[in-house]
């Protein structure tokens, strides 16, 4: 079943094409791959797909609603939660808190009701620190919930990103880049995290540069040049597609290395 | 070692000595804790806007007169008993403040800034010209003092103990709101906007609450305010206030209502060492409030945290 389906989606910034007539569809339980060189629109279509941007042309259908018009928030609400290229964490927050305010969305009660110590509330917020618990439990970062999130390495603010988008426990969950700037054991184990959060059922769409992690992880896989789309299909095959070569294999080592994968 | 602030005693030591105040100290400094202690109302509530959610007003002096104007009123002019117009006061204050800065906290922080720069002088304007209703540049005279049955509290030391409990009544419920998820999502929203709406949080809808509530607490202080001086007057409530406040705020404490509160109360005592330098004390203010953020720019109360060797910002 088609999870989400973008048909014809343009978008320009001051006449600078950045997608041009984009189909996509992403089928519920897979794990899409989108790939293509830096500037192709990879990070412009996930900004689009998480109301970020708003489409010029074309529809976005999300489980049966059309939500190409719809705010930050309000798509988040129908279940798309997404991680950014370049960490956008709350950092003077602890790590808990960072999964915290996340695990909100899925609860009941008001801050009115937390003031005055309702019950309802109390009870909301002791299920957020238990999703926020698991998230954290999942991502390995159970032994870090005191930290600042500031205050992590690297790698771990990468996983934070992650826990912190399960949390909102999404029915679709986009990836942008988690792999950027990680060494070879953390990339590792970020592929297997990935691994078992598809395997747990969620349907996710990862952009990476990196070829041979999306190979390695994803059946199927989209690649855009220029904010279109230039092929659509089994991952192997797409990367071995002449036009997609051109356009992104162009230097012999990382031609290479896909075909390493 | 246990931060002072962790130990039972020194909680016990500050709750002893804040009583017995009252009956050993002179009729003047009891007079200045008095006022301490209502502005502590107004400054925790602008804390909520500055330190909390990144957002700086110069209005919460003009909102502290609002809720002071209307209890002035109510009683003055409709024979109100004062502890009915404590809510009206602070609804009242609510309501404009919404009403007048709703739509400009969502904007970014400079322009934010520079509506509550417009509030200020608006609500001024009002007080001072809108005679028929607010006196005018007469102010308000003869204000009731709050009565409790047929206690009047009249003297600094019969009002200190209500000021003194409505100070610790602010105290409690700023932290809990700030232990709310509200809390959670002003200091998100404060990190990161966008993360913040990315994770489901309604930043407009959070950052207007957070105005309100900066101005029912102003309210409330300002009702304290005119039943304690029970004289009121326009430039009572003009830029002065406002940035006073804003410098307390500021200076006590990023997200530390603790820190807010102790700055409060040691700005408010060298006010009264800065009287000689008269209409100069705003540079003083200026000064202590630019030397404040080069020096401690997560407020007073780091000095105490780093030699207890905890994180300067965090929940506790």
């Amino acid at each position: 079943m088609t999870l989400l389906a973008a048909s014809k989606v343009s978008l320009s910034f001051a006449g600078v094409r950045a997608l041009v007539n984009i189909d996509l569809q992403i089928e519920e339980g897979e794990l899409l791959g989108i790939i293509g060189p830096n500037g192709s629109g990879k990070s412009t279509l996930f900004n689009v797909l998480s109301g970020i941007y708003r489409v010029d042309q074309g529809t976005i259908v999300f489980r049966g609603e059309r939500i190409e018009r719809f705010g930050i928030a309000q798509i988040v609400r129908r279940g798309i939660a997404r991680t950014f290229q370049n960490k956008r964490l709350f950092g003077t927050m602890s790590v808990l808190e960072n999964v915290e305010v996340a695990a909100m969305k899925g609860v009941q009660g008001s801050a009115l009701g937390d003031v005055f110590g309702l019950n309802s509330s109390l009870q909301a917020r002791k299920k957020a620190g238990a999703i926020a618990e698991r998230c954290l439990v999942l991502t390995g970062l159970a032994d870090s919930t005191g930290l600042l999130a500031r205050d992590l390495p690297y790698g771990a603010q990468n996983r934070l990103e992650i826990a912190r988008a399960l949390a909102l426990e999404p029915t679709l969950l986009l990836l942008d880049e988690p792999a950027a700037g990680l060494n070879p054991s953390e990339r590792a184990e970020l592929q297997e995290l990935i691994r078992r959060v598809h395997a747990e059922g969620l349907t996710i769409a990862l952009v990476e540069h990196d070829v041979r992690m999306v190979t390695g992880l994803c059946a199927r896989a989209i690649v855009l040049d220029h904010g279109e789309k230039i092929a659509d299909g089994a991952s192997a095959m797409v990367v071995r597609n002449p036009r997609v070569q051109a356009a992104y294999f162009g230097e012999v080592e990382s031609e290479e290395e896909a075909h390493a994968a | 070692m246990a931060a002072l602030h962790q130990r039972w005693w020194f909680w016990a030591a500050t709750l002893a000595a804040l009583l017995a105040l009252p009956a050993l100290a002179p009729q003047y400094v009891v007079h200045i804790a008095n006022f301490i202690l209502i502005y502590t109302l107004p400054v925790v509530g602008l804390g909520f806007l500055t330190g909390f959610t990144g957002r700086v007003s110069l209005a919460q002096g003009a909102l502290f007169g609002v809720g002071a104007y209307t209890t002035a009123l109510l009683t003055t002019k409709l024979g109100w008993a004062p502890v009915a117009t404590l809510v009206p006061s602070v609804l009242m204050t609510i309501v404009l403040a919404v009403s007048l800065g709703g739509a400009a906290v969502r904007l970014a922080g400079l322009y934010f800034v520079m509506a509550t720069i417009g509030i200020q002088q608006i609500v001024w304007l009002v007080l001072m010209n809108w005679i028929e209703l607010t006196n005018g540049p007469q102010g308000v005279r003869s204000i009731p003092a709050v009565g409790l049955g047929e206690y009047s509290l009249e003297t600094p030391q019969q009002f200190y103990f209500l000021a003194l409990v409505a100070a610790g009544i602010s105290y409690f419920l700023a932290k809990r709101v700030i232990g709310s998820r509200l809390g959670l999502f002003l200091r998100a929203l404060s990190d990161d906007q966008l993360a913040a709406s990315s994770v489901a949080v309604e930043v407009g809808r959070a950052k207007v609450t957070a105005l309100a509530l900066s101005a029912a607490w102003a309210g409330a202080g300002g009702f304290l305010y005119a039943h304690y001086v029970r004289f009121i007057h326009p430039d009572m409530f003009g830029l002065e206030p406002s940035v006073l406040f804003l410098v307390m705020s500021m200076f006590g404490g990023y997200r530390s209502i603790e820190g807010m509160i102790v700055a409060t109360a040691l700005l408010e005592s060298a006010t009264e060492y800065l009287r000689p330098f008269g209409e100069f004390r705003m540079i003083a203010y200026g000064m202590i409030l630019l030397l404040g953020m080069m020096f401690f720019p997560m407020g007073i109360l780091t000095l105490v945290r780093r030699r207890a060797g905890a994180p300067a910002a965090g929940k506790d």
